[in-house]
């Protein structure tokens, strides 16, 4: 029997059912007086967390970020700190003595001595994002045996995934056991080879490993593929201290039969990002002081020791008692220092090009978080007010340089919102005016993150479900009834202009360029129908926009998938582009009406102006929620318990 | 007692149950209604004749609908509260809230989600305000009689549950009870599907390794 009948039917015989008084009599008795209000005006709002705009909404006590209503706040002037001894840091400063650090991080407390509250009514600081944005178009390399790569932001930039293929095998993480599991690419005949268990680097026995999985001390979250090396980044968590580091292990897969691990490296946090450059591994992780401990540890092993003051350095009013933690790690050579630096100002995301990596936060006012904190304990839904993005410059070309920080008003839809072009930043953000009402801006900043123009105010009563960034060109993709595709010229960075929008129903939130006249939009296809004031999502779809006119851009070509889902709605390294054969793959859940549950791939291409669906084909799985390919084969993969995949050729 | 049967059918996929539940309500006479629902949507046709019915303001039809759902949603409830006395309180203010707000409703399949996700409100702003007090008044136990660590039902149950993390049960009691699927848990708790779904998986195997 299964573990969801075992525990159903436990629920079953329980023994607790309402009781008499709350029989049907009771509802006629107490509904005879209540007034039913007449249907409201068809108002459509989305609303992508779990708060109701209009209605009081109450929040639980596990952790829910907080909803976005925010009234207008002035941009911040981005202002010069005093240079340590002359140093060409301006916004960023190093701490001259513990003593300043821990007078720093003193001030922080008492600035927000409602936190206590606040975290226990379940205000999480930062947010969880379930949306994709845009994505650069694909990696267009062409290796040996021709496989998928994950989708990346920046092509030369290599991002982590839960999924990895070198042609060879397939890499995949079983998040529910901790594992990595490891299949060969052979078609219907794959099968899974091995796994890896990435513990300590004295390796605990499956069984020991599965406890620590269930007890979730260990993590396991993305992975890389790099020249035969396979690196696992996972969340150790300690009971003890209640503390948490990221891990990197890097493992030589040359051999699966024989997988030998060549380095390891620990640094304090919560993982946040990485990314890849060659053969070297960046990490970030979001660190929150500890009472004892207040600088991160980084180092190979898995005891490092803390970090040198030398290296930590703070934003300029930090509010909130987090490092973000940035290593480097050559994974080519385990005799290679590492280098680590560390920035009191949390890591949230991260935007990173061959040169320069941007991290990026939520940063709250003083009074944002006292009012947050009250309203979380009263129940109420919080509408936090000035909710800013703080940004951190770092150069990677010559080691880890800690450039420059700024604040932007408004909160960004994901890294994809971020952009560097001809040195300086682009960025696109959602804020609230005064009414509470959500408006949009693009803030264009220097290379030392000075303001240099914005557009602000655009698209109001939406949000921002994607941006994709082409040369010159931002393309933004807002919501709240129809989805308007904004097209804004940056080519002056003194003066951008919104040049034209189009619209239509339903939303991308993921934009893809085809060629220079054509964009791509993956997202949500929507009903009419509205339950409950919330327009309801109600399945997939795509649509291609003919951009030739910048100012009056249309609709070219769409294709509704209904009560189809997948994962590529939120997350846009499910994408997968085929070069060579110039299409594109998607995972899909079904769900009808009568029972009818499949899942599998969509393989589609653009052509001509129009989309069109190559193959459409079935897994033998309970759900996919990624794919990959390998020469002419489409794994499909499934991970509910133990990851199966399953394949078909493509057509 | 409403018998409740769930019944799983030939394909393994945990999404897939059918439920069946016959009604027997005494107001004006015995009627028997059956309800086919799949994991939370997708209900049988005389279910969504109430609920247009219901939506259009006959009360007799709502409360007939309430009355399918009662159990559930008390038990749901009950897990998550932790007692009788804030169970029903639970309950009889969704309820309110689902009635006032019923003429918004305008997809009937919807319905079952729809009132799912009211209850979850209303019991998230019990759970808030429990605390606050308890914090404000520096209470440690409740009066007498009232102690909500006794006299549970299904204490081997409540056990289990309390060996997840808050996050965690809820999870479990969406899908077990509500009966939704991951991807609508998702929504409900705005994590990601695939989180939902292993976390689900988890807890699911240490309850039952608990009540084994």
């Amino acid at each position: 029997m299964k573990d969801f009948e075992f525990i159903k039917n436990k629920f079953d015989e329980s023994g607790v059912n309402a009781p008499d008084s709350l029989g049907e009599q009771f509802v006629l008795d107490s509904t005879s007086e209540t007034k039913v209000p007449e249907p409201k005006p068809k108002k459509k709002k989305y609303v992508k967390y779990s708060a109701l705009a209009a209605s009081v909404a109450l929040i639980a006590l596990a952790a829910f970020s907080i909803n976005i209503f925010r009234p207008a706040a002035p941009v911040y002037e981005v202002k010069k700190a005093e240079a340590k001894g002359g140093s060409a840091l301006a916004e960023v400063r190093s701490f001259n003595s513990y003593a300043e650090l821990k007078d720093t991080l003193d001030k922080i407390d008492e600035r927000n001595k409602t936190f206590y509250y606040a975290e226990d009514a379940g205000i999480s600081y930062g947010s969880m994002d379930d949306s994709a944005a845009a994505a650069a178009p694909g990696s267009t390399s062409k290796s040996a045996s021709s496989h998928s790569e994950t989708y990346k932001q920046v092509d030369g930039v290599d991002e982590a995934d839960t999924v990895k293929t070198d042609g060879r095998y397939i890499y995949c993480v079983d998040y529910v056991n901790e594992a990595v599991r490891i299949f060969s690419a052979k078609g219907k005949k794959s099968e899974r080879v091995t796994s890896v268990y990435p513990r300590d680097a004295e390796s605990a026995t499956p069984d020991e490993a599965k406890k620590k999985a269930y007890d979730d001390e260990i993590d396991v979250c993305d992975i890389f593929i790099n020249d035969n090396r396979l690196i696992v980044i996972s969340n150790y968590y300690d009971t003890d201290s209640e503390k948490t580091d990221t891990r990197a292990l890097v493992y030589d897969v040359t051999d699966v039969e024989n997988i030998r691990l060549l380095d390891e490296f620990t640094q304090s946090g919560d993982y946040c990002s990485s990314r890849m450059i060659g053969d070297t591994l960046y990490l970030v992780s979001n660190y929150e002081v500890g009472k004892k401990s207040k600088l991160p540890k980084c180092g190979r092993g898995s005891s490092p020791k803390k970090l040198a003051l030398d290296y930590c350095y703070t934003v300029e009013k930090p509010t909130s008692k987090n490092f973000l933690v940035v290593s480097s790690l050559n994974t080519a050579d385990s005799t290679h220092e590492t280098q680590s630096k560390a920035i009191l100002g949390s890591a949230d995301t991260v935007y990173c090009n061959e040169n320069n990596m941007y991290v990026t936060a939520e940063q709250w006012d003083e009074e944002t978080y006292k009012k947050a904190a009250m309203d979380a304990l009263m129940g109420y839904v919080y509408n936090p007010v000035n909710v800013n993005t703080q940004i951190v410059k770092i150069n990677l070309t010559d080691g880890i340089k800690i450039i420059a920080s700024a604040k932007v008003k408004g909160t960004i839809d994901s890294q994809y919102s971020l952009d560097e072009y001809d040195d300086n930043l682009r960025v696109a953000t959602t804020s609230q005016n005064k009414k509470g009402k959500d408006e949009n801006n693009l803030f264009i900043l220097s290379s030392k993150l000075r303001p240099l123009s914005s557009v602000q105010g655009f698209a109001r009563d939406e949000h921002i479900e994607a941006v994709r960034y082409v040369g010159s060109t931002a393309y933004v993709i807002t919501y709240e009834e129809t989805d308007p595709l904004f097209i804004i010229d940056l080519s002056n960075v003194k003066k951008p202009e919104i040049l034209g929008e189009a619209k239509i129903t339903g939303f991308s939130t993921m934009l893809v360029p085809i060629d220079d006249n054509t964009i791509l939009g993956l997202g949500y296809h929507t009903e009419e129908e509205d339950w409950a004031d919330l327009e309801v999502k109600e399945g997939f779809k795509l649509a291609l926009f003919d951009v030739s006119d910048k100012k009056n851009p249309k609709v070219l070509d769409s294709k509704i998938y209904a009560n189809y889902y997948s994962e590529v709605q939120y997350n846009p390294k499910a994408l997968v582009y085929n070069a060579d054969r110039n299409d594109f793959v998607i995972p899909y859940d079904y769900s009808g009406d009568y029972d009818e549950d499949y899942c599998g791939m969509i393989n589609f291409k653009v052509e001509n102006g129009k989309i069109k669906e190559i193959d459409q084909r079935k897994a033998d799985l309970d759900s996919v929620d990624r794919c990959l390919y390998v020469e002419d084969t489409v794994y499909m993969i499934g991970r509910f318990g133990m990851p199966t995949i399953d394949s078909v050729k493509y057509k | 007692m409403l018998p409740t049967r769930f019944v799983a059918s030939d394909n393994e996929r945990w999404q897939n149950f059918h439920y069946a539940l016959s009604a027997h309500v005494k107001v004006v006479g015995i009627v028997k209604v059956s309800f086919c629902g799949r994991k939370g949507y997708g209900n049988c046709m005389d279910e969504r004749i109430l609920v247009k019915r219901a939506v259009l303001g006959e009360r007799g039809a709502f409360a007939q609908l309430y009355t399918l759902y009662r159990d559930r949603l008390y038990r749901y409830a009950y897990f998550k509260l932790g007692n009788e006395s804030d169970a029903q309180d639970a309950v009889s203010d969704c309820v309110m809230k689902a009635y006032e707000s019923i003429k918004s409703l305008r997809s009937e399949k919807a319905f079952p989600a729809w009132i799912f996700k009211i209850l979850y409100r209303t019991c998230a702003g019990i759970l808030s305000r429990r605390s606050t007090e308890q914090e404000r008044e520096d209470i440690i136990t409740l009066a007498d009689g009232e102690d909500s660590s006794s006299q549970q039902l299904a204490p081997e149950l409540s056990e289990a549950l309390d060996l997840l993390k808050a996050e965690d049960r809820d999870i479990v009691l969406l899908s077990v009870i509500s009966g939704y699927n991951s991807r609508e848990i998702a929504q409900i708790t705005d994590m990601k599907p695939s989180t939902v779904r292993s976390r689900l998986y988890r807890s699911l195997a240490k309850m039952r390794e608990f009540l084994e």
